[in-house]
């Protein structure tokens, strides 16, 4: 499998069978050391297939920690046209456990406009 | 429905072992826009034995519209319930309440399992 971000994710819109594409995407991580903020890891735009291709780079090494992903979901409604939906925007809030560093990350996020799902992914 | 409650409600499931989750601390803030958009504390709950707070705010209490924030700090159910490999060490959920419909009933349920979670808008 060729090299790819070791954080990756995808989004589907469950209300109509399609991914959910042009979302805005935005990975932080918790920084203990300062006072438990959130520092900006990277930023990017879900594809025509809903995933952002290249969040971090292959060669990044995740360290342990807590991350957050925030998916601007009200972007893609409105790009849609849809008006009413009840989540203006999706955090998930997922842990790289110490000694998990190496393993690959990835963030399905299962969207409709009044729900929506996601799971640790590969 | 008789009988007055809470206008925002929670319900949090284990959907692991198909029982509530219960014991589970839940934080309700508001985004406030006056205030450089800092989130503002609203109420404080722990689920009871099926999954839900009672009584997070009082019946009587009006809803304004706003982006509301619900956290379960659901690494402390897990940590109760002896699982140790778990994804999310707390969940929030961040939902409005539109101009117009600070009447209506919240209802926000929580299908939890350690490496996933759903949620919708519930009645």
């Amino acid at each position: 499998m060729a090299a790819r971000s070791p954080i990756t994710c995808h989004v589907l819109d469950s209300s109509c069978g399609r991914p959910g594409r042009n979302v805005p995407v935005k990975l932080e991580i918790l920084n203990t050391a300062a006072n438990n903020t959130w520092g900006g890891l990277a930023t990017g735009l879900t594809d025509s297939d809903g995933r952002v291709g290249t969040l971090l780079d292959p060669s990044h090494q995740l360290v342990a920690g807590i991350y957050r992903m925030t998916f601007q979901t009200s972007d893609y409604w409105a790009s849609v046209g849809v008006t009413a939906y009840f989540h203006p925007y999706v955090q998930i809030i997922f842990e790289v456990a110490p000694g998990a560093e190496k393993q690959h990350y990835h963030i399905p996020l299962l969207l409709s406009p009044y729900s929506y799902t996601t799971y640790r992914g590969s």
